[in-house]
C-alpha cells in the first residue's frame, strides 16, 4: 500500500490533462448537436452569436483524417528537370538537354536527387567540364568561373526557393477558394502535400492547383504559309495511307489517309488549321508531332487548340475544337497584368476577365498593338488559345481581355491564378487522393461500431476469465482509451481510419499486459502464497515480459510513424499513444484498485 | 474458469510436426510469390482507382467490358462492400479529371436510369509508387535490424534473436502468401499496398510480443532451474506461459476478427492480414521461434 499515493496522483493528473484536452472536442459535438435541434430560425442566430466559441472550440477539437470526414489530399512536385533548363535559359546547348534528361532518367530509376545526378552525369561525360557555362546570376555570385559545387548548390537553392514560393501561390489559391483548414507541407526536397478538407469539385481545385496561368499573347501564324504547309501535311498523310494498305495502327482504316479521318481540314478563318471532336484531338496530337510532319510546319509556327469548342453538336455529343496557326515568338506574358476582374461581354453575354497591365506592359501593348492593326493576336493560357481577336486600333490603355470561357466560375478561377502569381515552375500531381463526406462517415461509424464491439467483447471475456481481476482490468481499459484519446489530442494528432483500427488492436493487447500479471497470480497463489504476496510477486516477475514485449511493439511503432505516410502514420502514432496509455493503466491503475480491494487482511479477491 | 492451468504439452516433441506444417506452408507461400508475383495494389505499382457508388445494383463483368474500350485497355473492376458499390481501377496515362469523365459518362451510357456518384478516387504516380515502395521496404528491413539488435541486449544470446527474427520471417512470409495466391478470388482487395505493410509490421510486432514473453520465461527458469535439461526447460518455459499465451491470442483475435467484420471495405484487407497474423504468429512462437533456439543452442554447444 506503501506509495500508492504518489500512483493515485498520476493517475489523478493524468486524467485531468486527458479531460482537459478532449474537453473541447466534447463540447464542440454537443453544441453541433444543439445547433442541429434547433429551429430553423434561430439557428442562424445562434451560430451567428457563438461564431468565435465555436470556431475556437472546433480549433482545439481532436481533428479527423480527410478518410474520415471527406476531402482531398494531393501530393505534387515540383518539375526540377525544367526548372534547371529554364534556369540555363539560352545557354542552354543540346548537351545540357542530354544530360538533365539522363539525369532524369537515373534519379527516377535509383530514387536519388535530381540535382545530384545532373552534377554527376556532367562530370561523368567530361570531367573538366565546367557546369558555370549555363548558368548566371549577380545575385548569387553565379559567374564564368564558379565551381561545379557552386553551381549545384546554387540550384538546390533556386529549387527550394522554387517550392518555397509554389507554396505560397498555393496557399492563395487556396485560401481565394475557400476551403476550411487547409494544410499545405513541404515533404522532401521537391514536394508539397495539399490536404483540402471537404472539398467536393475535385477537377476545378486540380486545375487550381496546377494552373501555371502562363498568360502568352502572341501574333497568328502567317495564313499563306500555313495554308501551303496544310497541304503538304495532308498529301503527306496520303502518300503514307496508299503506301500501306496494312494500317499501321488499329485505329487506322487502311487505304484512308490517317490525318483526315480525325481532323477537318477547314476553318472559320485562314489562321485555323482544322478542327477535330473532342475525343480526336490526342490522336491529332500524335499525328502532327511526327518529326517528318513537324518538318513541314513553316518557320516559327505551331499550332495550339482552342481552349472552348467552337460548335457543339449535343445531339451526337460531340464538341468540335479548332487548331490555331500561332507564332512560336512570344510577345508579351502575363506577368505584366496587374489587376483582373470578371464582367460580362455586352454583346454576347459572356463571362470575360478584364486585365489590366502595369505601364511597362501597356507600352509594350501599345507596340504590339499599333505595328499589327489587321492582324490577330492570340491570347494563350498554358497553352490553349482563348481567343484571336482582330486589331482594330492601337491600344494605348494597357488593357486586353480574355473572353471563350465556359463559365463565370471559370472566370473567377482564372482571376484568382492571374492574381495569386504564376508558378515558379510547372507542378505535377504524383499522388491525389480524394475520399467522398459519406464515405467518410461511413467510416466514422464502422470505426465507432469496431471499437464498441471490440470492447465489448474483450470486457465480457476478462470478468469471465478472471472474475474481480477481469472487472478491474476492464475499468483500466475504460480508461485507457479516454488515455489515448488525450494523447491524440494533446499532441494534435489527426484520428484516421488506420487510427481507430490502433485504438481496436490496442483494446486486445492492451489487457495482455493484465493477462500477464493476473496469470503470475494465479500461479504465485498455486505455490501456496498468500494472497497478497501472490499479489506482490505478480505484479513484479511478470514485468519485465510486460516490459519487453512492448517496448519491441514500440519500435515497430516508431519506425512505421516514420516511413509510412499519411494514414499510416495515424496508425502508427495510435499504436504508440496504445501501448504508453496501456502500459500505465494496465500496471499503475490496476495495482492501486487491487491493494485498495485487499487494503484488509482479510479481504479476498477473486482472480478466477 | 482456467484454461491450459498446468499444461505438460511436449512442444519440442511436435517440432518434428510443425517443422513440416511450416515447411509445407512456406514452399507454398514461396510457389505463389515467385510464381505469381506480388500482388502489388495501387500504392507500389501506381495507377487510377475509383470506387462508384450507384443507385441500384451493377454487373461487375458488365462494367469490366464496356469500359475496355474507352479506357484502352480492360480495367480492373470489384465489388467494394456492397453490390452498389465497385471500384475500378485503370492504368489508363491520362489526366485524372479526363479518365474520371471517360468513366463517369461510359457508365451513364450504360445505366442511363442508374446515377452514380464517385465516392473515392486514389492516383498515385509510377515515381510516387516507386518512393512508397523503398519506404515500405527499408521500414520493414530497419524494423527487423532493430528487432534482433534489441532482443540479443536483452537476452545476451543471438540464438534468441535469430530465432525471433526466423519465426517473424516465418509470419510475414506466409500471410503474404495467402494474400498473393488468393487475391484473384477473395472478395475483398487482397493487394499489397501500404495498409498491409502496417499489418505486417503489427503482425511482427505481435508475434514479437508472444515470443519475447516466452524467451523472458526461458531466462527466467534458466535462472532458477540451473541443471534441468536446456530442451526440457525450453518446453516448461512454454508451458507456463501457455495460458497467458492462449489468452491474449482469444481477445486480440476476437478484436481483429471484429474490425473485420465491422471496420468497414477499406479495412478488410488490412484487418484480414491482421487476423492471419495473429493465428500464425501465436503459432510461431509456440512452435517455431524456440525450436529454433533449441536447434541452434544445440548446435552451440556441441561446437564448443
Amino acid at each position: 500500500m506503501q506509495g500508492n499515493g504518489t500512483k493515485i496522483v498520476f493517475i489523478a493528473v493524468f486524467l485531468g490533462i486527458s479531460i482537459f484536452y478532449l474537453w473541447p472536442t466534447a463540447a464542440f459535438y454537443l453544441e453541433q448537436n444543439y445547433i442541429e435541434d434547433l429551429p430553423q430560425a434561430e439557428r442562424a442566430q445562434y451560430m451567428e452569436e457563438n461564431r468565435g466559441k465555436m470556431q475556437e472550440l472546433r480549433q482545439n477539437s481532436l481533428s479527423l483524417g480527410l478518410d474520415l470526414q471527406g476531402g482531398m489530399h494531393v501530393t505534387m512536385e515540383v518539375g526540377t528537370p525544367k526548372l534547371v533548363r529554364e534556369l540555363a535559359g539560352e545557354y542552354a546547348d543540346t548537351t545540357l538537354v542530354n544530360v538533365i534528361q539522363t539525369a532524369e532518367e537515373r534519379s527516377l530509376e535509383n530514387g536519388t536527387d535530381f540535382i545530384d545526378e545532373l552534377v554527376q552525369v556532367f562530370e561523368q561525360r567530361d570531367p573538366d567540364a565546367r557546369l558555370s557555362r549555363y548558368f548566371r546570376s549577380d545575385t548569387e555570385n553565379i559567374t564564368r568561373r564558379s565551381t561545379n559545387e557552386e553551381i549545384q548548390a546554387y540550384l538546390k537553392k533556386q529549387r527550394d526557393s522554387a517550392v518555397d514560393r509554389a507554396m505560397e501561390v498555393i496557399r492563395t489559391r487556396v485560401d481565394r477558394y475557400g476551403v476550411n483548414e487547409p494544410s499545405i507541407l513541404k515533404q522532401g526536397n521537391s514536394r508539397i502535400v495539399v490536404e483540402l478538407p471537404g472539398v467536393a469539385q475535385k477537377e476545378r481545385v486540380r486545375s487550381l492547383l496546377k494552373g501555371t496561368a502562363r498568360l502568352e499573347f502572341r501574333l497568328a501564324a502567317d495564313a499563306d504559309e500555313l495554308n501551303a504547309s496544310k497541304e503538304q501535311i495532308i498529301g503527306y498523310f496520303d502518300r503514307q495511307a496508299a503506301a500501306s494498305d496494312t494500317a499501321d495502327t488499329v485505329q487506322q482504316q487502311s487505304g484512308a489517309n490517317a490525318l483526315t479521318q480525325v481532323l477537318n481540314p477547314r476553318g472559320r478563318s485562314q489562321y485555323v488549321f482544322g478542327y477535330a471532336a473532342s475525343t480526336d484531338t490526342a490522336r491529332v496530337n500524335e499525328l502532327i508531332s511526327r518529326p517528318e510532319v513537324q518538318r513541314m510546319m513553316p518557320r516559327n509556327t505551331e499550332l495550339m487548340w482552342g481552349a472552348a469548342p467552337f460548335q457543339e453538336l449535343p445531339e451526337q455529343g460531340v464538341e468540335l475544337y479548332e487548331l490555331i496557326g500561332v507564332r512560336s515568338q512570344i510577345e508579351m506574358t502575363g506577368d505584366v497584368i496587374e489587376e483582373a476582374t470578371v464582367n460580362f461581354d455586352q454583346a454576347t453575354n459572356q463571362p470575360r476577365v478584364s486585365m489590366n497591365m502595369n505601364s511597362e506592359g501597356a507600352r509594350r501593348w501599345s507596340r504590339i498593338t499599333g505595328a499589327n492593326i489587321g492582324k490577330p493576336i492570340a491570347i494563350v493560357l498554358d497553352g490553349y488559345v482563348y481567343s484571336y481577336p482582330n486589331v482594330e486600333t492601337k491600344i494605348s490603355s494597357g488593357r486586353s481581355s480574355i473572353t471563350g470561357l465556359e463559365n463565370v466560375q471559370e472566370a473567377e478561377d482564372l482571376v484568382n491564378i492571374l492574381l495569386s502569381g504564376a508558378l515558379p515552375a510547372p507542378l505535377e500531381i504524383i499522388e491525389e487522393r480524394t475520399v467522398g463526406a459519406t464515405l467518410g462517415e461511413d467510416s466514422i461509424q464502422a470505426g465507432f461500431y469496431s471499437t464498441v464491439f471490440g470492447l465489448f467483447v474483450v470486457a465480457i471475456f476478462m470478468i469471465v476469465y478472471y472474475r474481480s481481476g477481469g472487472a478491474i482490468a476492464d475499468l483500466a481499459l475504460m480508461l485507457n482509451i479516454l488515455f489515448i484519446l488525450g494523447i491524440l489530442a494533446a499532441f494534435k494528432a489527426t484520428l484516421t481510419l488506420p487510427g481507430i483500427a490502433g485504438i481496436v488492436l490496442t483494446i486486445g493487447m492492451a489487457v495482455d499486459a493484465n493477462v500477464l500479471i493476473f496469470d503470475r497470480i494465479r500461479e504465485e497463489q498455486r505455490a501456496g502464497k498468500t494472497l497478497r504476496a501472490a499479489i506482490d510477486g505478480g505484479y513484479s516477475n511478470a514485468m519485465s515480459a510486460i516490459v519487453d514485449a512492448n517496448v519491441t511493439t514500440f519500435f515497430v511503432g516508431i519506425i512505421l510513424y516514420s516511413f509510412g505516410v499519411g494514414p499510416i502514420k495515424g496508425f502508427a502514432v495510435t499504436l504508440m499513444a496504445g501501448i504508453v496509455a496501456s502500459l500505465f493503466s494496465a500496471i499503475v491503475i490496476t495495482r492501486v484498485v487491487v491493494d485498495y480491494l485487499t487494503r484488509d487482511k482479510s479481504a479476498d479477491l477473486n482472480f478466477g | 474458469m482456467r484454461w491450459f492451468e498446468t499444461p505438460s504439452f511436449d512442444f519440442i516433441k511436435g517440432h518434428k510436426i510443425a517443422y513440416f506444417i511450416s515447411g509445407a506452408l512456406l514452399v507454398a507461400a514461396l510457389i505463389g510469390i515467385v510464381g505469381k508475383g506480388l500482388q502489388y495494389g495501387i500504392d507500389f505499382r501506381g495507377g487510377k482507382e475509383f470506387v462508384l457508388q450507384f443507385d441500384q445494383p451493377v454487373e461487375v463483368t458488365q462494367i469490366r467490358s464496356s469500359l475496355s474500350d474507352p479506357l484502352g485497355s480492360a480495367p480492373e473492376v470489384k465489388k467494394f462492400g456492397s453490390d452498389l458499390e465497385i471500384l475500378i481501377r485503370t492504368d489508363n496515362p491520362g489526366e485524372i479529371s479526363t479518365v474520371q469523365n471517360i468513366i463517369t459518362s461510359t457508365m451513364n451510357e450504360v445505366y442511363p436510369e442508374n446515377e452514380n456518384i464517385v465516392i473515392k478516387t486514389d492516383v498515385v504516380g509510377p515515381r510516387f509508387a516507386e518512393d512508397l515502395k523503398s519506404g515500405a521496404l527499408n521500414a520493414i528491413i530497419f524494423a527487423l535490424i532493430v528487432i534482433f539488435i534489441y532482443i540479443l541486449i536483452r537476452f545476451k544470446n543471438w540464438t534468441f534473436s535469430l530465432g525471433a527474427v526466423v519465426a517473424l520471417f516465418h509470419d510475414v512470409l506466409i500471410v503474404l502468401g495467402v494474400f498473393t495466391i488468393f487475391n484473384d478470388i477473395a472478395p475483398f482487395s487482397m493487394q499489397i499496398d501500404q495498409a498491409i505493410i502496417a499489418a505486417f509490421l503489427t503482425i511482427v510486432g505481435y508475434s514479437l510480443n508472444d515470443t519475447v514473453v516466452v524467451f523472458d520465461r526461458i531466462r527466467e527458469n534458466m535462472i532458477q532451474y540451473k541443471t534441468m535439461d536446456f530442451t526440457e526447460m525450453i518446453n516448461k518455459s512454454l508451458n507456463d506461459t501457455l495460458s497467458r499465451t492462449v489468452i491474449t491470442s482469444v481477445t486480440t483475435l476476437f478484436v481483429v476478427t471484429v474490425l473485420f467484420i465491422f471496420g468497414g471495405e477499406v479495412l478488410k484487407g488490412f484487418s484480414f492480414a491482421l487476423v492471419l497474423g495473429v493465428l500464425i504468429g501465436t503459432y510461431s512462437s509456440l512452435f517455431v521461434a524456440s525450436a529454433i533456439v533449441v536447434e541452434l543452442q544445440l548446435r552451440k554447444e556441441q561446437a564448443s
